[in-house]
């Protein structure tokens, strides 16, 4: 058979009507993503803020910790009456 | 898009013509609502980037629609593929749907429905582009002229899609009815 008669036959595909509930599914997909509460861009900088915000805590902390350290071994060499200079006799 | 009116016309003037051309690239009733919402979603939410110097509104819609269609196509072949592998391992689970379970076109007459479920089989099985041009030609009756400016390409190249994809039949169908 000719294939442009066979391609003929394609012509007998008719058009159909749109479901009458499309509209409403569509309306509603539409206002679901207005409704979205955050952006993908917000919640980015949401994520930077808190990584921020935790390395400085973390800073922080660990200088605290090194100071709390050198306090409390100077107030045993004080105690002690142990001297920290290098010099021999006191004046 | 702001206003829902303007919404709601636009639809209401554009929804058969998605609708239909997504039920000509997908034939199943399911699948193409789901593209004819994900075009119109689009629409809603580009309308302001459309350019009318670029392409008028209509070559606008085609265009989405199309490659919808393309990438849903795309998506359930690899789908299919991932679900073949998958029942390799799991014969009871993840069966690949068979293309005759799947067929499903309204626009179909019973009387024709087998002759043009075959037909339409080998033309799923064209080249994206030569598939294009037979959907929006043969069945879509839109002109080479408008289907050059859909495709955004010249009339010479419609044609030479056109006759690639009629050889590209034609071979298919002789090799069917050789076997």
């Amino acid at each position: 058979m000719n294939i442009d008669n066979k391609l003929e036959k394609l012509k007998k595909i008719s058009r159909v009507d749109v479901p009458p509930f499309l509209f409403t599914r569509i309306k509603q997909s539409i206002d679901s993503i207005n409704d979205a509460p955050v952006s993908v861009k917000w919640k980015f900088a949401f994520v930077a803020s808190a990584i921020v915000l935790l390395a400085l805590n973390i800073g922080m902390l660990s200088n605290f910790s090194k100071n709390k350290n050198e306090q409390g071994l100077e107030q045993v060499v004080n105690s002690m009456q142990l001297s920290s200079s290098n010099d021999f006799y006191y004046e | 898009m702001q206003n829902e009116t303007r919404f709601k016309v636009l639809f209401e003037a554009y929804k058969q013509l998605v609708y239909n051309l997504a039920l000509n690239y997908v034939q199943h009733t399911e699948d193409a609502q789901d593209i004819t919402q994900e075009v119109f979603i689009k629409i809603y939410q580009h309308y302001e980037k459309h350019d009318p110097e670029l392409a008028s509104f209509k070559t606008w819609i085609y265009r989405i629609t199309i490659n919808h269609c393309l990438d849903f196509i795309r998506s359930k072949k690899s789908k299919k593929r991932f679900g073949f592998i998958s029942s390799l391992f799991n014969s009871e689970t993840n069966e690949p749907i068979t293309d005759a379970a799947h067929f499903n076109h309204p626009g179909i007459a019973a009387e024709d429905k087998e002759e043009l479920q075959q037909l339409l089989k080998l033309v799923n099985e064209l080249p994206e582009n030569q598939k294009t041009a037979l959907i929006l030609v043969r069945i879509e009756d839109r002109t080479q002229k408008e289907v050059a400016e859909i495709m955004n390409t010249s009339v010479k190249a419609v044609e030479s899609l056109l006759q690639r994809a009629k050889q590209g039949l034609a071979k298919k169908l002789n090799e069917r009815e050789g076997l």
